[in-house]
């Protein structure tokens, strides 16, 4: 096992989840379709997301680790930094202007 | 009935002891770091000393989450609402205590100016105690933080002051 | 509510705050000249078992009290926006915590020997857990806010 790739890898997929989970938000709350489904299969849609979350981070983390990313893992980190910190701000706003009508 | 312990006294013991504790250590860095800072350098010992001061602070900081934490349970359980939790005192004192927190962290890595961090920290340490005796303060959230701005200021200037005192007894 | 469900609740909210706690350690810790690399991968470590303790017990009582019990009252309130903007934030913004602890875990663990040497992957993993640490710390002030709109 290289450890360096490994790493690398559950940094870039936790950047990538952080997108996925934002994705989802925004989906499950404007198409009542896929939070139905959502609620359907798991029970509720919260547990949906969180399981989702697990399952799809596990198989981004299998596919980079396979497919070796040249980035390095300090650009690796700042991405994850960027993501989160990005994702937070993007979902409070999502949902701010969802309540204020705007979307 | 819970384990049969007053909860809420219990709490409120450990706030307190966590306020007295955190205000001390910040009460004692400032004079501390005053009279070793005199002759321009702090040698090892003195160095202990303020590293010792800061351990208590944080311990005091620890505390004071904690209990702090269990006491906005107790209130969420009785259902005070927001007349209690959007009270503009108790708006306040959270305010203040998330600056402490960001001002600690760029005090800790060189981000700020050190006699500024640590006029803010003690200001707001004080400002803190102050907040959560005074029970029937009246004042608006805005009237709060614009007085807690004017006292960071009055005691920035307060410590440059005796700063200046102290390194010319020396 | 139940002190069973009472104590799910302090207890979600006493994982956050060791987490926060753990890795606000780990960042005051890792920049120094002589950081304990194994240390650090065991702080990381309690930061990680915390936020994963804290989101199994915050998930237990969001779904079975939060949704009958708190939001109705909330959201018959004057404070509807707390649980349409703040809630619904917070039990989605949550979910990055896990995933960000681990990242900083591994790095630790799997890298000691590039992280003692290599300043820039360092300080970059300091910003990383000062980054998890101030989202636990929004989520924290949410959670207050939440329960500040649970009125009479």
């Amino acid at each position: 096992m290289n450890k360096e790739i490994l790493a690398k890898s559950t940094v870039l997929s936790s950047a990538g989840i952080i997108l996925v989970i934002f994705l989802m938000t925004v989906v499950s709350d404007l198409n009542a379709g896929f939070k139905a489904f959502l609620t359907s299969v798991f029970s509720h849609h919260w547990i949906g997301k969180s399981i989702l979350s697990i399952v799809v981070f596990t198989l981004l983390l299998v596919l980079l680790y396979v497919i070796k990313p040249k980035i390095s893992l300090v650009l690796s980190v700042w991405v994850l930094i960027i993501s989160a910190g990005l994702f937070t701000f993007l979902t409070f706003a999502f949902f701010a202007l969802e309540t204020f009508g705007v979307l | 009935m819970f384990l049969m312990i007053d909860w809420g006294l219990l709490l409120r013991i450990l706030h307190i002891v966590g306020t007295a504790i955190g205000v001390g250590a910040a009460t004692m860095l400032e004079v501390f770091s005053i009279y070793f800072g005199r002759d321009g350098k702090v040698d090892l010992m003195e160095h202990e000393v303020l590293r010792i001061c800061v351990t208590m602070l944080r311990i005091g900081l620890v505390i004071l989450a904690f209990s702090g934490f269990g006491l906005l349970v107790m209130w969420r359980l009785r259902l005070l609402g927001p007349d209690t939790f959007f009270a503009p005192r108790f708006m306040a004192k959270i305010t203040i205590l998330l600056i402490l927190l960001s001002v600690a962290m760029l005090v800790n890595f060189r981000l700020i100016n050190f006699k500024l961090g640590s006029a803010i920290s003690t200001t707001s340490w004080y400002a803190a105690l102050i907040l959560g005796m005074w029970r029937k303060m009246e004042a608006s959230y805005f009237l709060i933080m614009f007085v807690y701005l004017v006292f960071i200021g009055i005691v920035y200037f307060s410590l440059e002051y005796i700063r200046k005192i102290v390194a010319r007894r020396q | 509510m139940s002190g069973f469900l009472v104590t799910i609740l302090v207890l979600h909210i006493f994982g956050g705050l060791v987490g926060m706690i753990f890795l606000t350690s780990y960042m005051l810790s890792l920049l120094k000249e002589d950081a304990d690399l194994k240390k650090l991968s065991r702080i990381s470590f309690y930061a990680l078992l915390a936020f994963l303790g804290s989101w199994i017990l915050g998930g237990y009582y969001y779904l079975t009290y939060y949704g009958k019990a708190v939001k109705p009252i909330i959201t018959k309130g004057d404070f509807v926006w707390v649980h349409k903007i703040v809630m619904e934030t917070k039990e989605h913004v949550f979910l990055f915590l896990p995933f960000l602890a681990l990242s900083v875990f591994l790095v630790t663990f799997l890298l000691p020997g590039i992280m003692s040497k290599d300043k820039n992957l360092k300080t970059s993993v300091a910003f990383l857990a000062f980054i998890a640490q101030s989202i636990a710390l929004l989520v924290a002030v949410f959670g207050i806010i939440i329960s500040g709109a649970v009125g009479k």
